[in-house]
């Protein structure tokens, strides 16, 4: 079995401890405790769990990154959803700057819609669904309702109903509360009794 | 609130409402019902005088109008015929008004007098449906037969058509009837003020009336009341799918009180009746505002309260900026197609809120133009309406129309461009092309060749003048061929109904009127104060002409695009002889211009703050009233004299 070289020896901090102690020739033991007699000063897990921390961030924002790359590019996705990530905001030197965060990342995307796209911002409102992101999301579905003053999921997270009573003037449009309520006074058996 | 699609349909229907209104009274004597009101006294009459009937459909007919009738007793026995039955119209100098030779609506089998699935333009209504049609109609508007004893022998009298009355021996008697009104509403709005809505079905015409009843202290019997009338029709399809012709198609204000036959003379004395008519007048404007939220509801387009406003010219600064005050977003947006509009200054900041706070597109997209009107263009308005000018829906896409005239944003060129050469109505491609002609300069190129291109597609005469106007709008070169142009034609926005008419079909006429626009524009968009002064008096020179004058139509419009010339036109405000119409200037684009001036008063001193403060009056913006209020009260001499110029400046009428 070829000798092991020591961490110090190879330059190589290992986060194993077990690997210390598999060697267990005199010499490794007395490096061995050497080395976690220097531990305190040097603090190598320390340094350890950062990096360890930093990669997992970094995974994460790649995974997330590709989620959103992959809905947009998916059946439905909005057909600015390529010129989104060629705008995207620009660093200094005229490098891309990738959004930090999810909110930045929706907010880079909505700018990059095509003003009449309605799937897109669907997509980019169901998308801010799932990630908690409420006030992105009632930002894209008026501009949804802007595009197609009928939807009914947008109609429906305003509070908006669609009247279908009596009154006629009403009929068929979208009213909010407070004017669902003037529809309902102003149906012929109400507004009889009321006269 | 405009009328689009029934234009050809009711030309003769304002005539004939004018008509029927008094009538009614007339036909209300036909046969005996209802309780006892007043005990006669000799005998009433009933007067009534129709002021202010106003129309969408036929530019001209009955505007500024005035009839009056004194309304004869029919007996409802024989035939309804000239004489001592007849009603006679007349115009403000007295003059008889022939009633019109034909009335183009006829009943249907439901008794609907606006006709229901099948076409509103029918033969002659006969004669005895019309007398139905009529009875419909003003019990609603007030209690009538209150105001008539119930059977009264018309014995005695002095005049002539009293005497006759005697000789034929008639009785008078009272009917109510509701031909064709499928059902009536009424709202208890104040003491004795009230809303009625009439509703004819299946046509959805709605006779709505805004009134106010005055009683008999001593025996709480009807002296007479006003009314302010509108017939609307909603947006809602008719029953073969043929786009409804909503709008509003006649208003008019009604004052009604009684004789007393006896004496030939009014029960109350005219000129208590003028005071109480004077009050009535000032109470309207809040009595429609408070109706105006529930108006506007589900559509800020269909409030036929706000397009009374407008039209009847209910609203100054003081009383918008005080009735605003507590409304609501939809009251908000119901106004502001009519504000961006008219020459009225006001504050940005409530409707900046309202938007802020709404969620309805429509509304929206209007309070943004109003607030845009102001010149506060935010680039998020132009997002918005970036967006909505894609909208397949009639109402927010002419909402975003509107913004996009009002923001002026060459980065909406495309969009406007698209919809102008595309499959768009025609309402919508007028639109279109103010918004494209109230592009400012100095690079219109793209804004004209969108316009170009819908000219070389042979639009109607409508859309030609339209396309025409927006060209001379610009001020671009490529509409001097059309000066001499055998299809050359003009038109110009209705200030009352805010509607694009066709004026001039007359080519050689048309080309004149062109040419004289463009300069118009010219010289507000680059020229000078006094040149701007000098265009706009060659301009408004036939204002108030009948036929209309379309030039001075455009050229009111234009007046509210002269915030840029606000300080120059302050040097001329007191002259003799331009001074009249530089304040016009300065009060019309005085919301736009208004806020720099504010901003510039906190620095100014000496004379320069005197004439700012003069100029801050002179806007009759609403903000002025406390600022100029402040300065006057200030102890620094300069200050307080500023404060006193200002506040003379903004009480001043002309």
């Amino acid at each position: 079995m070829p000798e092991r070289p020591l961490p110090e020896e190879t330059g190589i901090e290992t986060l194993d401890p077990s690997l210390e102690v598999v060697d267990d020739s005199p010499v490794a033991r007395r490096t061995a405790s050497a080395r976690l007699r220097r531990k305190p000063a040097r603090a190598p897990g320390h340094w350890r769990l950062l990096i360890g921390i930093a990669a997992a961030v970094v995974a994460l924002g790649l995974c997330a990154w590709f989620v959103i790359e992959r809905g947009n590019s998916g059946p439905g996705a909005p057909a600015a959803a390529g010129e989104a990530a060629r705008s995207a905001p620009q660093a200094e030197g005229g490098e891309p700057a990738a959004p930090s965060s999810p909110t930045e990342r929706v907010a880079a995307q909505r700018e990059a819609l095509a003003p009449g796209d309605l799937e897109g911002r669907l997509t980019l409102a169901a998308y801010c669904r799932e990630h908690g992101l409420d006030d992105q999301r009632r930002l894209l579905l008026r501009e949804v309702l802007l595009l197609d003053a009928d939807n009914e999921l947008a109609r429906q997270t305003f509070g908006f109903r669609k009247y279908d009573g009596p009154a006629l003037r009403f009929q068929g449009l979208w009213l909010d509360a407070e004017e669902v309520r003037i529809a309902e006074a102003a149906e012929p058996e109400k507004a009889d009794e009321e006269h | 609130m405009k009328n689009t699609d029934g234009r050809t349909h009711l030309r003769s229907l304002p005539a004939l409402l004018a008509l029927s209104l008094s009538l009614q009274a007339a036909t209300a004597f036909a046969q005996q019902l209802g309780p006892p009101g007043r005990k006669p006294e000799g005998g009433v009459a009933f007067f009534v005088e129709i002021a202010v009937p106003w129309s969408a459909l036929e530019l001209g007919d009955g505007r500024n109008e005035r009839f009056q009738g004194r309304l004869k007793i029919w007996d409802g026995e024989g035939p309804f015929h000239a004489g001592a039955t007849d009603l006679v119209l007349r115009d403000g100098r007295g003059e008889a008004v022939p009633p019109p030779a034909a009335l183009s609506f006829r009943l249907n089998d439901q008794g609907d007098a606006f006709g229901g699935g099948e076409s509103l333009k029918g033969s002659e209504l006969p004669r005895e449906l019309r007398y139905r049609l009529i009875a419909t109609s003003d019990f609603a508007l007030l209690p009538l037969r209150l105001l008539f004893p119930h059977e009264m022998p018309a014995s005695r009298g002095s005049t002539p058509a009293s005497r006759r009355i005697a000789r034929e021996g008639f009785r008078v008697r009272f009917e109510e009837r509701f031909a064709g009104v499928e059902r009536i509403s009424y709202t208890p709005l104040r003491s004795h003020s009230g809303r009625t809505v009439r509703t004819f079905l299946p046509s959805g015409f709605e006779l709505q009336d805004f009134t106010l009843t005055y009683e008999d202290e001593r025996d709480d019997t009807v002296m007479g009341g006003f009314g302010l009338r509108i017939l609307v029709h909603h947006d809602r399809p008719l029953e073969d799918g043929r786009p409804a012709p909503s709008g509003v198609h006649h208003l008019s204000v009604l004052r009604t009180h009684q004789l007393d036959w006896m004496r030939e003379t009014t029960v109350v004395p005219v000129s208590d009746w003028n005071k109480k008519y004077n009050e009535w007048w000032e109470r309207l404007p809040d009595q429609l505002f408070l109706e105006l939220s529930a108006d506007a509801a589900g559509n800020p387009f269909q409030s036929p309260v706000a397009f009374a406003l407008r039209a009847l010219r209910l609203l100054d600064e003081q009383t918008l900026h005080r009735l605003s005050s507590q409304a609501d977003a939809r009251t908000l947006s119901a106004l502001a197609p009519h504000l961006i509009e008219l020459p009225l200054s006001y504050a940005p900041d409530r409707f900046l809120g309202a938007w802020e706070a709404s969620v309805d597109p429509v509304q929206r997209l209007l309070l943004a133009a109003a607030v845009a009107e102001t010149g506060d263009r935010q680039p998020r308005f132009g997002i918005e309406a970036e967006i909505a000018l894609h909208s397949q829906d009639p109402e927010t896409l002419r909402a975003a129309l509107l913004l996009a005239r009002t923001l002026r944003m060459p980065e909406l060129i495309p969009a406007l461009q698209r919809i102008v050469a595309g499959g768009a109505t025609e309402e919508q491609k007028l639109l279109a092309l103010c918004a494209l002609g109230a592009q400012p300069g100095p690079d219109t190129g793209d804004a004209a060749d969108a316009i170009l291109r819908c000219l070389e597609h042979s639009p109607s005469n409508r859309l030609r003048a339209a396309a025409l106007c927006a060209l001379a709008d610009l001020g671009d070169p490529s509409l001097e061929p059309f000066f001499n142009d055998s299809q050359a034609c003009f038109g110009a926005r209705d200030p009352i109904s805010g509607q694009f008419e066709l004026l001039v079909e007359d080519s050689a006429k048309a080309g004149e009127l062109l040419y004289r626009l463009s300069k118009l524009a010219a010289a507000v968009r680059s020229g000078t104060a006094a040149e701007a002064l000098s265009a706009f008096e060659r301009a408004l020179a036939d204002e108030g002409a009948e036929p209309p004058d379309g030039l001075a139509w455009a050229a009111a419009e234009w007046s509210l695009r002269t915030a840029h010339l606000t300080r120059e036109l302050g040097r001329l405000l007191d002259n003799p002889r331009q001074g009249p119409l530089a304040r016009r200037l300065v009060h019309a684009s005085g919301r736009a211009s208004a806020g720099s001036l504010l901003s510039d008063l906190d620095r100014a001193q000496g004379a320069e703050l005197e004439q700012l403060a003069v100029l801050l009056g002179a806007t009759k913006d609403p903000r002025a009233r406390a600022i100029l209020l402040a300065l006057r009260n200030s102890d620094d001499e300069d200050r307080s004299d500023a404060g006193d110029a200002g506040f003379e400046a903004l009480r001043r009428e002309d």
